[in-house]
């Protein structure tokens, strides 16, 4: 137990303070602790939710992607080419495409960092131009909309139907039914990504080299572990994760633009930063790059509800951002913190 | 001569920029034996270790046979695969994961990770060494001292047949060695190979076969333990001939220009009290680890001591940072040119004059050509090479690199200058200018505190000897008293 | 004059670059090599320029301020609120709004310099704050100058056809050069920049020296800011956003490097122009925004690797 306290420290603390948001918030508006409203929470935070596992991979392995809101966009637009193009009845078709492209672009990033040993800070940045550059180009800026059919559909599908057998039920939803289960297909596709990114690092062979990698590239080397591999497969992981999530924002929205996701590359890196993700490499938290990503996202929506403006909602952010950097730092200062451990092999 | 040994070298010598730091090296090493490498500073050790393990290429003609077949080129990955593990400080683990996957890594190459195995195997390793950890947990979160064990634990799962040890005890704790020990023996038992390298000589009279005694580059001598007693080990270690011309003081030396007193800084040094005069040279020797670098650093003003006091001319001497240290006209050469003292990538110029920006003004703007004559100055006085003010400092040499070092020091006017390993890692002849640059400046009215495991070089340079051991000074001697010998056994065996 | 080419190597690189594009874009189009192309040519890359001078000088330490344009837009809500909403006289309007771009810039060093916490981490939370202490000070909105109290720094010609806002970037070119070149504190960042720990054993105080850095940074965010709010005759919390990864690929196509130490505020400079009129003559040719994107993406990428091939 106190393990688990001392370990999930920051998981807790995140935990708390939503917690914390959120009473206060349902005080004021009632309306925010309705399982409509949270609900509502996690779908519009599901583009985003998708994408912070890959931009948290990419941050393992010490590098950083300023260019997902490029792919993003250019995915989203071959997802809604394709979706057009079919008349929306191939929704899995369109989801592939977007996957495919967004992967393709990840790799190239990936390759020229691994290759060329340039900070992947400046290598992204180049992409991102070529990327959005390319793409306007191609588009001439216009975006493409009228999507129907079954790809309209699907970000939003409820496969379930809400539970709704007892009385008891009925009488506390109003009517409505227990919700739980019955959630926007979007919402499993994030869970389905996050329980897959679990997987990835926690189970299999090459998701734990990555973290090594992330960890000791020296040690790595030595073991044998290749730097190419982990990176293409960070980088190409986020790029897949960019096409699928430019596919359920198409989806939402019906309509995909060649300035999407402009901007996306800072809010995902804050949401990783928030749930403890470390910058040197090596370190990741599922659990807390979600609460990230939900932080953020309960605050937008609190916001909302109890009608404070809009723009409050960047302050807030940067005041928690700073909160969540500050005190790993502190702790890490503190004497016998991890900073203490981590210099003393150094005399050599 | 094809024995049994598991591995072997035939005259392996190795040359960096010019400078031999191996000479024709023959050494072998039996499955089952320890053989300790014992030497100082420089004298080699970790480059034939590095050869070994396949980091660095040794120079044409030498040879490397492991298990009497020829391995013509060794490189890290071939080493590790042949099964010979180093046992490096910190460097080789990874601390973001579990003691598990440092012990397992690599060694599994399922798809999927097999939790159960893995846990199961570090538990059955650690369990056999006698080690008790909960291997969940992550590296980073245990001492360096545990680390260490996880590496050689690392090293057993990997069924190693030679593990290098480099000062594996310099961070444990006193049970911890013992735990040691009894590694070491059971590896023995197995037939593992081992390679312990330690300054500790009470060390190697404990847990070694066999001695290697190496002295700049070149293979002193090879011989079971029991053919050694401490006085001979140390004899071979230093070497009896005088390799330096010996330059003292020849006039008087003038009033105590610098004192210190009861000086403490736990747990790296404490009670620390001597004085120096003008113009003397002070040689502070002692192993690895005395508390010397530490001493000098907290004199400098980089940390602060719990107690004590420092004077200079008589006066109360205060530092609040190194900055103020050195306008104080207090001056340190730091021990690793590499990591503390040379600026990469920035010019021989810029080096210099780092430290004395205020003297490079005209107009209250640094001024290029003010700055140039300076470096030219010191190019000319102390003889850098080449004369190339502007080239990167990167590429000079090691001993003109620390010629640039102590040209920046000799800009800032001292009073007093710490120089700490002045000649390590540069090739004989500049250490001979080093030595009369140093003279030069003591002469000139600088006292010196020259900090140097080189004891033929303190001797060749000193006025008087501090001795320090375990953080005190447990020796002092004026150099026309003292033997090396003596020395030695007063001060470094204790 | 050899010795001269050698040590500015990667300077007189990057200006024959802007010479050989300057003389291929007055062939290439009729409207490029006139006056008032050439005086518009600089006049539009003030802002860009002086974010990017900042830009490097926080990669000079060895870090990288990516709260600059947050910096740079707030400063441009508070000037256009001070004199358009609140009506106070121009000059200290700008004396406060500089105030508190410094302290801004400050409150980085601190958490960098003192905190030891990493630059990019540090900045980019202060990117949201500062933003959203815009966003609140405009409530969202973008705020109007009147047009007449601001028109000097982005709307005024001399002589009727010199932008004073040229004459700004000259005075912010001299003092980041004289900073970085002749100035112990410029210096002692660079050595700072090529290795902390060398620093710290030659004396230099690592965290005051930081704070100067980011402060600096925040100053020239502050002048970036009072030309583009004349220009645009308005304030916005987000109107110099996008212009913060721009000015890294400036400062790195300029020969700054991330991994600090290296560089010079004179390659910085070139870098932005060199930029400035590969987009500027593009548009003379009628070539889209979108080429121009892809040519600067490209060109990053290919300064790069062409670098890091020589490196090795």
């Amino acid at each position: 137990m106190r393990k688990i306290l001392r370990e999930k420290a920051r998981e807790l603390i995140l935990i708390g303070v939503i917690i914390v948001i959120g009473i206060i918030v349902t005080f004021i508006m009632p309306a925010f602790f309705s399982q409509l409203n949270i609900i509502n929470v996690l779908y519009s935070n599901a583009v985003f939710g998708i994408m912070a596992m890959g931009m948290m991979l990419i941050i393992t392995t010490g590098n950083i992607d300023v260019s997902v809101g490029a792919q993003y966009a250019v995915s989203g637009m071959v997802v809604a080419l394709v979706a057009r193009a079919t008349g929306g009845e191939q929704p899995l078709l369109a989801i592939l495409a977007g996957m495919g492209t967004g992967m393709a672009l990840g790799l190239m990033n990936g390759l020229i960092v691994a290759k060329l040993s340039i900070p992947a800070i400046v290598v992204t940045l180049g992409t991102l131009n070529i990327m959005r550059g390319t793409l306007n180009l191609i588009t001439s800026g216009n975006w493409i909309d009228g999507l129907t059919g079954p790809f309209a559909k699907f970000a939003n599908l409820r496969l379930l139907k809400p539970i709704n057998g007892l009385g008891v039920i009925h009488a506390i939803t109003g009517g409505k039914g227990l919700m739980v289960f019955a959630l926007p297909l979007a919402v499993y596709i994030w869970i389905l990504v996050m329980v897959v990114t679990y997987i990835f690092l926690y189970r299999t062979g090459v998701g734990r080299d990555i973290l090594a990698v992330g960890g000791n590239k020296e040690a790595a080397r030595r073991v044998g572990l290749s730097q190419t591999k982990a990176y293409l497969l960070a980088f190409g992981y986020m790029g897949m994760l960019a096409g699928l999530a430019s596919a359920i924002a198409a989806s939402k929205i019906k309509i995909a633009q060649p300035s999407n996701g402009t901007g996306y590359e800072m809010k995902l890196i804050a949401a990783c930063v928030i749930g403890g993700t470390e910058f040197s490499g090596g370190v990741a938290s599922i659990l807390g790059t979600l609460l990230g990503v939900l932080l953020l996202g309960v605050i937008d929506n609190g916001l909302v509800l109890t009608k404070v403006p809009a723009y409050w909602q960047e302050l807030a952010t940067g005041v928690i951002i700073i909160l969540a950097v500050g005190s790993s730092a502190f702790r890490t200062m503190k004497p016998g913190g991890r900073r203490a451990i981590k210099s003393g092999g150094d005399r050599k | 001569m094809q024995s049994n040994a598991v591995l072997e070298t035939k005259k392996i010598s190795k040359t960096y920029s010019g400078i031999r730091v191996l000479h024709d090296i023959d050494f072998s090493l039996m499955p089952g034996e320890v053989h300790a490498l014992v030497g100082e500073n420089g004298a080699g050790k970790s480059t034939l270790i590095k050869i070994i393990a396949g980091v660095e290429a040794p120079d044409d003609g030498g040879e490397l046979y492991f298990q009497g077949k020829r391995i013509p080129h060794m490189t890290a990955a071939k080493s590790i695969h042949l099964g010979i593990s180093v046992i490096y400080q910190d460097v080789s683990l990874f601390p973001n994961l579990s003691i598990a996957e440092n012990i397992c890594k690599g060694l599994y190459h399922d798809a999927f990770v097999n939790w159960k195995k893995i846990n199961g195997k570090a538990k059955e390793i650690l369990d056999e060494m006698g080690v008790q950890m909960d291997v969940q947990q992550k590296l980073r979160e245990i001492s360096i001292g545990k680390r260490q064990l996880v590496a050689i634990a690392r090293a057993i799962t990997f069924e190693s047949k030679v593990i290098v040890m480099d000062e594996p005890t310099a961070a444990l704790s006193s049970s911890e060695v013992e735990m040691l020990y009894n590694i070491i023996r059971t590896l023995r038992g197995k037939g593992v190979a081992i390679v312990y390298i330690s300054h500790k000589l009470d060390e190697i009279f404990t847990v070694a076969d066999r001695i290697t005694v190496l002295r700049d580059g070149e293979r002193i001598e090879t011989a079971p333990v029991s053919e050694f007693d401490q006085t001979k080990l140390i004899n071979m270690m230093v070497g009896r001939e005088l390799r330096f011309v010996p330059m003292h003081n020849h006039g008087d030396t003038g009033e105590v220009l610098f004192e210190v007193r009861g000086l403490t800084q736990e747990p790296a040094f404490r009670d620390i009290s001597f004085a120096c005069r003008r113009g003397e040279i002070v040689g502070l020797t002692g192993l690895v680890g005395a508390g010397r670098s530490e001493l000098a650093q907290a004199i400098f003003g980089l940390t602060h001591p719990q107690s004590g006091e420092m004077l200079l001319q008589g006066a109360p001497l205060k530092v609040k940072d190194a900055n103020d240290a050195i306008r104080k006209g207090v001056c340190y050469l730091p021990e690793d040119r590499r990591s503390q003292g040379l600026f990469q990538g920035h010019s021989m110029t810029r080096n210099i004059t780092a430290v004395t920006l205020g003297k490079q003004l005209k107009r209250g703007l640094i001024n290029a050509g003010l700055e140039l004559k300076t470096a030219e100055k010191y190019i000319r006085e102390i003889s850098i090479r080449p004369n190339l003010p502007h080239i990167n400092v990167e590429s000079l040499s090691g001993g003109n690199q620390q010629k640039a070092l102590i040209a920046r020091w000799l800009n800032a006017d001292p009073k007093l200058l710490i120089v700490d390993e002045p000649t390590s890692g540069v090739d004989v002849g500049a250490k001979l200018e080093i030595h009369k640059l140093l003279r030069s400046l003591a002469e000139q009215g600088v006292c010196v505190i020259l900090i140097s495991s080189d004891l033929s070089e303190v001797f060749a340079l000193s006025d008087r000897i501090l001795v320090m051991r375990q953080g005190r000074i447990v020796n002092e001697v004026a150099v026309g008293e003292a033997t090396q010998e003596g020395i030695l056994q007063k001060g470094l065996l204790g | 004059m050899k010795a001269l080419f050698q040590k500015h190597r990667n300077e007189t690189i990057l200006a024959s670059i802007f010479l050989v594009l300057f003389v291929f874009f007055s062939f290439a189009s009729r409207n490029f090599f006139t006056l008032s192309n050439v005086m518009n040519l600089f006049s539009q890359m003030v802002t860009l320029a002086f974010l990017t001078l900042g830009m490097a000088a926080s990669m000079f330490s060895g870090g990288m301020d990516l709260s600059i344009g947050a910096v740079c837009s707030m400063c441009t809500v508070l000037c256009a609120t001070f004199v358009g909403t609140m009506g106070m006289h121009t000059l200290p309007a700008l004396l406060i709004t500089l105030a508190i771009a410094i302290a801004c810039g400050l409150f980085n060093g601190f958490l960098i310099g003192y905190c030891k916490i990493n630059s990019m981490l540090v900045t980019l939370g202060t990117q949201s704050l500062y933003t959203g202490i815009g966003l609140v000070i405009s409530k969202g909105v973008t705020v109007s100058i009147p047009l007449d109290r601001f028109a000097l720094f982005g709307r005024t010609r001399l002589f009727g056809f010199l932008p004073v806002e040229i004459l700004i970037l000259a005075l912010g070119i001299l003092l980041a050069v004289l900073m970085f070149s002749y100035l112990i504190p410029g210096r002692r960042i660079f050595l700072i920049g090529a290795n902390p720990q060398v620093a710290r054993f030659a004396g230099i105080n690592i965290a005051s020296n930081i704070l100067v850095t980011y402060a600096f940074c925040s100053a020239y965010a502050f002048f970036g800011a009072i030309v583009l709010a004349s220009r645009v005759a308005s304030g916005r919390a987000d109107v110099a956003a996008a212009l913060v990864l721009k000015s890294v690929s400036a400062a790195v196509f300029g020969g700054v490097s991330t991994l600090g130490g290296i560089g010079s505020m004179a390659g910085a400079i070139l870098g932005v122009a060199v930029i400035q009129i590969v987009t500027n003559g593009m548009d003379m040719m009628n070539f889209s925004t979108y080429l121009q994107q892809i040519s600067i993406g490209a060109m990053l990428l290919i300064v790069l690797a062409f670098r890091h091939r020589k490196r090795h």
